[in-house]
């Protein structure tokens, strides 16, 4: 085994400890630990400033951790020698301003990274993008332009391009906060079936119904540190700790008192 | 006698007006314009200089210019880069390089490798190979900074699902970044162009044949044998046949890719951890 | 609303100022004499530098050479101060600059020719010379026909060119032109051609500062210099020819001669 891979358990996608990350003088996270499981799908709730997305970008290394170490599929990440860019390619993720390259077409934006990092030929790498489109219903979109999309379109192609690396674990960042209310469904729907094929999924969210429904696991972060974590019906309908308690009322229904 | 403010404005637009118009009658009526005529459009003058004005001096214009252009597209986009990167000692030599070349007359830079560089180290170099270099450098140090500027105004976001997807930041710049960078300042690129076209009259400095004549050096000599005034006409309208066009392109560009401005450089950082 | 009165918007400012530049265009097209000269007490000379030994810069950045005391004397007699002027030699050749009101004269080491003179006075010559070769010492280039296939340089307008020119398609060589006799000079040391044509006076000069070139040959072409003046300027022609009659019997003219070129005339080892 190279120095970068550890003895793990080969259910333990993605496992984090004692992570810490600052900017300048801004701590935002002040040690974490997190385990997701092969299949698993983790949700990660909290109010803005709780240091979710930084912990999820952590996860592929587009923030370096001050401390503490990731350890992805069985590579440390964290590790001086670690090859990131090779880690990348088993790791999905999904952003909240989408991000699709903006100069190609859908077809090209999801066998682009194909063609150029999987060194996949242009007939594999077109026939798994197709496929791809077709899982979330976009396969008359190939060939247009991402301006030419909506938003909820824009994002269910994005995690089409995401699919197509083959991932073993998918990162998403908010990725419905940037969408028109009426738009959301759809691509909440395509992440449920990626969670039903029975994806590993790290999700950054304020959809509390659709971690509710759809998680395996809730994280609860404020401040920096993960405050409550636990199975998603429980966290959601039934938190213990006051902060979880407070953050949920504000966001569900305010004149819902629960719990 | 109170005018209203706004009858008051209407007066003196139409007193402007009646100024603007009496300066131009008295430039029509006391300008000489058989003077002007026999200094400016002399017709057998200027049907004595087609087609060399246009088939050797024009084309030699453009050659120059496009020449000029490629090498300094070229290394502008590598002096972008230097500046963009991590490492100190690229960005300083870039930073020395733009600041260089920026600063100093381009004529200065043609004496410097038609006759500075030769003499000093004992080489040569033909009129083609002067020409790009010394149009090329000065015109590098003028797009890095667009260049650069264009990099940086490609969303973050491009990059971080570039390397997301596994990219090296190589790939990322060269396939992702690059590219759209590109449709971004292709606007001020073609301006850009349209100054090094200028600056090719200034190789007549080099020592020219008559062949190499581009279209200023054209218009001088042929000034020289000539009664008239003429020739400078021409051959200004020669340039005018490729800096207007240039000049539309421009504009189309710019509204084409949504008039979407090349932001301060400050707008947004590119590195990406890791 | 600003303090600024309604009336003075840029139209009208811009109006106004257009009407200014006509104003003075018209006024301006009368030419500024006073009694003939461009310039009060002064005569003013039209030259193009570096021309050495007949015009250049010496070390304290004055304009010095033959052609400067030859015009000494003249503005002498006239009791005036020379000004010289460096204009491009286009100008000079084409008397351009006496139509605009540059100069009074001009002395730049210019040949008299029929070209010229249709369009420029000259003086009574003033100087003998002839077209020169200029080549890297040791070239072995010792006559036209030794430049087949080669590159000749020439200044832009000088009699040298048209001699070049005149001989280019019989001996099979390209003619390559610049802009001023410095910049000729220096492309033979950089090999960019490989032999310059100018006047013998200015290339004997070059080859003393710079031994690594060599002057192998002269063509007789029997060429004199002249003072070139406006057209009409039949005044200031008499006068300066005058002081050049004069000159030349008191020796004044031996004594500039041999100060900047080494001998008197009619010593040189032609």
């Amino acid at each position: 085994m190279s120095e970068t891979e550890t003895e793990t358990d080969s259910d333990v996608v993605v496992d984090i400890s004692g992570l810490t990350k600052s900017f300048g003088s801004l701590n935002v996270l002040l040690g974490i630990d997190m385990l997701v499981n092969r299949g698993e799908v983790v949700c990660i709730i909290g109010p803005s400033g709780s240091g979710k997305s930084t912990l999820l970008r952590c996860v592929n290394l587009l923030e370096t951790p001050n401390a503490g170490s990731v350890i992805v599929n069985g590579v440390e990440l964290t590790h001086p020698d670690a090859d990131i860019d090779a880690a990348r390619r088993r790791i999905g993720m999904v952003f909240q301003s989408f991000n699709l390259f903006g100069h190609l077409r859908v077809l090209e934006n999801l066998t682009v990274a194909q063609r150029k990092v999987l060194k996949r030929g242009r007939q594999e790498a077109t026939e798994i993008a197709l496929a791809n489109l077709e899982r979330v219903g976009l396969s008359d979109k190939a060939h247009a332009l991402p301006s030419e999309l909506s938003g909820g379109q824009q994002q269910r192609c994005a995690i089409a391009r995401a699919l197509s690396m083959d991932p073993e674990v998918m990162l998403f960042d908010e990725p419905t906060s940037a969408l028109d209310p009426e738009l959301v469904g759809d691509v909440l729907g395509v992440m449920r079936q990626l969670a039903d094929e029975g994806m590993t999924m790290l999700v950054v969210t304020h959809e509390m119904q659709f971690a509710r429904e759809v998680a395996d696991k809730v994280l609860f972060m404020d401040g920096g540190y993960v405050v409550e974590e636990g199975p998603a019906e429980q966290v959601i309908a039934d938190p213990q700790h006051e902060r979880t308690k407070t953050f949920l009322s504000r966001v569900l229904n305010p004149a819902h008192q629960e719990g | 006698m109170a005018m209203s403010k706004r009858r008051r404005a209407q007066m003196f637009r139409y007193l402007q007006y009646g100024i603007l118009l009496l300066a131009l009658v008295l430039l029509i009526v006391f300008a000489n314009w058989g003077q002007i005529k026999r200094s400016f459009f002399n017709l057998d003058t200027a049907a004595a200089m087609f087609p060399d004005v246009i088939v050797v001096a024009l084309l030699n214009t453009v050659i120059y210019t496009v020449l000029g252009f490629a090498f300094g597209l070229v290394l502008g986009l590598i002096l972008a880069l230097m500046k963009l990167s991590s490492v100190g000692p690229y960005r300083w030599l870039a930073t020395i390089y733009i600041e260089f070349f920026r600063g100093v007359p381009a004529l200065l830079v043609f004496i410097a490798f038609g006759f500075g560089v030769p003499l000093a180290f004992q080489v040569r170099f033909d009129i083609y190979s002067t020409v790009m270099l010394a149009l090329g450098l000065v015109g590098a140090a003028y797009m890095a900074e667009t260049i650069r500027a264009g990099i940086q105004a490609v969303p973050k976001g491009q990059v971080e699902a570039a390397r997301s997807l596994g990219m090296s930041q190589g790939r990322a710049m060269i396939t992702i970044v690059i590219p759209q960078a590109f449709r971004i300042i292709l606007p001020p690129l073609t301006n850009e162009l349209i100054l090094l076209t200028k600056d090719s009259s200034l190789i007549y400095i080099l020592g020219l044949i008559g062949t190499e004549y581009e279209l200023t050096k054209y218009g001088r000599e042929t000034l020289s044998r000539s009664p008239s005034l003429t020739p400078i006409l021409i051959v200004g309208l020669c340039y005018l046949i490729i800096t207007l066009p240039l000049g539309y392109l421009s504009r189309y560009l710019e509204r084409r890719t949504g008039g979407r401005k090349v932001p301060s450089p400050e707008a947004s950082g590119l590195e990406v951890s890791a | 609303m600003s303090g600024r009165p309604k009336y003075l918007t840029r139209p009208a400012l811009a109006a106004l100022a257009a009407l200014v530049v006509v104003g003075s265009a018209t006024a301006c097209t009368e030419s500024a004499s006073a009694g003939g000269y461009v310039k009060d007490g002064a005569l003013v000379t039209c030259t193009h530098l570096s021309y050495k030994p007949f015009q250049f810069t010496d070390d304290t950045g004055k304009v010095v050479g033959f052609d400067v005391d030859i015009v000494d004397l003249v503005a002498k007699e006239l009791g005036r101060k020379q000004e010289i002027v460096d204009t491009p030699f286009e100008g000079i050749t084409s008397g351009e600059d006496f139509n605009t009101g540059k100069c009074d004269l001009s002395a730049a080491g210019m040949t008299i020719t029929d070209e010229r003179e249709k369009v420029i006075r000259f003086s009574d010559p003033y100087f003998d010379a002839s077209q020169a070769l200029l080549v890297k010492k040791g070239s072995g280039i010792a006559d036209l026909a030794a430049l087949s296939g080669k590159e000749v340089g020439v200044q832009q307008d000088t009699t040298g060119e048209v001699y070049a020119n005149d001989n280019k398609d019989k001996y099979g060589f390209t003619v390559r032109q610049f802009e001023d006799l410095p910049l000729l000079e220096t492309a033979v040391r950089t090999g960019q051609i490989s032999a310059a044509i100018n006047d013998n006076g200015v290339l004997y000069d070059y080859v003393k500062a710079f031994p690594e070139t060599e002057v192998t040959t002269e063509f007789d072409t029997g060429e004199q210099y002249g003072i070139g003046m406006k057209k009409d300027n039949a005044e200031l022609a008499n006068a300066v020819n005058k002081v050049l009659k004069e000159a030349k019997a008191s020796k004044k003219y031996d004594e500039i001669y041999k100060k900047w070129f080494g001998k008197a005339p009619g010593e040189s080892a032609n």
